[in-house]
């Protein structure tokens, strides 16, 4: 039988719980996700992130919540640093 | 919103140091200098989290404008927080008066990369001040931990802190990274097992 690698993302982030707020007010996942990352791109320029126009509870709520939900839909969703930081990788 | 365990701030993008990593060295140019509103810091207070953590990727979050401020209102709300530091760039007064604010609930890290080679990895460091602020944290009472970077150019320190560290009440932990290019003139020459026996 062939062996087949299987991977899983347990986002570490979920509700919140590694939340990382930036000096400009944006926020981020994790604080995995670097300054000399080009994945922070992804979080820093989008308004939905940035504490200068989005509650945290909405930010919370809705859209890392949104983030977690696509990870554990596919954990193809995640990114780089998702597999570096919240993989579990296993054989069949 | 569910509660939140562990929010991570970083306060500032300022910074008196320049670590040959970190990405205000390697982005020198593309960033501003940068503190984080008060407003934003209520609202995270507001959130009521069971922990906050003040730490950095820019910057070191005791070169915000206004940290003695901030730690108060975290401390005035009863929310643990941690802090990670370098703790150069004050004296023993401004160390007091922040420590005299804080309830015991709190951790402070500084990481300082030496004793005699401080500042060689940190450029800037001044040992003399870090030493001040750990110092004062424990003769306060206060949770300080010595984060201790393994490095080329301290590894031979390593048993020396860890006895100034003890000797001071101050919490010693080592830093010692698996994740090096293999060419890296900081990767330590001595394997983590090393560093455990010398200490």
């Amino acid at each position: 039988m062939m062996k087949q690698w299987r991977m899983d993302i347990t986002p570490k982030c979920e509700n919140g719980c590694e939340l990382f707020i930036t000096s400009r007010g944006t926020v981020r996942p994790c604080f995995w996700i670097s300054e000399a990352s080009d994945e922070k791109n992804i979080f820093d320029k989008d308004d939905n992130w940035n504490l200068n126009k989005t509650p945290l509870n909405e930010i919370v709520d809705v859209h890392l919540k949104n983030f977690v939900e696509d990870i554990k839909k596919n954990p193809f969703n995640g990114l780089k640093v998702c597999f570096y930081e919240c993989t579990e990788k296993y054989k069949d | 919103m569910n509660a939140l365990k562990n929010i991570k701030i970083e306060l500032t993008s300022k910074c008196f140091q320049s670590c040959s990593k970190c990405p205000r060295t390697l982005l020198k140019g593309q960033y501003n200098e940068l503190d984080l509103p008060l407003e934003h810091i209520q609202s995270v207070i507001n959130a009521e989290p069971n922990m906050i953590t003040l730490m950095g990727n820019l910057g070191d979050p005791i070169y915000h404008s206004e940290f003695p401020a901030i730690v108060r209102m975290i401390n005035d709300n009863d929310i643990p927080f941690n802090v990670f530091t370098v703790g150069s760039g004050y004296g023993e007064s401004w160390w007091r008066d922040i420590y005299t604010v804080c309830n015991n609930k709190n951790k402070w890290f500084f990481d300082v990369d030496g004793i005699e080679t401080a500042g060689t990895y940190r450029r800037g460091l001044v040992f003399e001040q870090a030493w001040t602020a750990m110092q004062v944290g424990a003769e306060l009472g206060k949770n300080i931990n010595w984060s201790f970077p393994v490095l080329k150019h301290n590894q031979h320190e390593v048993g020396a802190a860890k006895q100034l560290a003890n000797k001071h009440g101050i919490n010693f932990r080592i830093n010692y990274s698996e994740r090096w290019d293999a060419n890296d003139p900081w990767k330590p020459t001595i394997s983590k097992k090393d560093v455990d026996k010398a200490i």
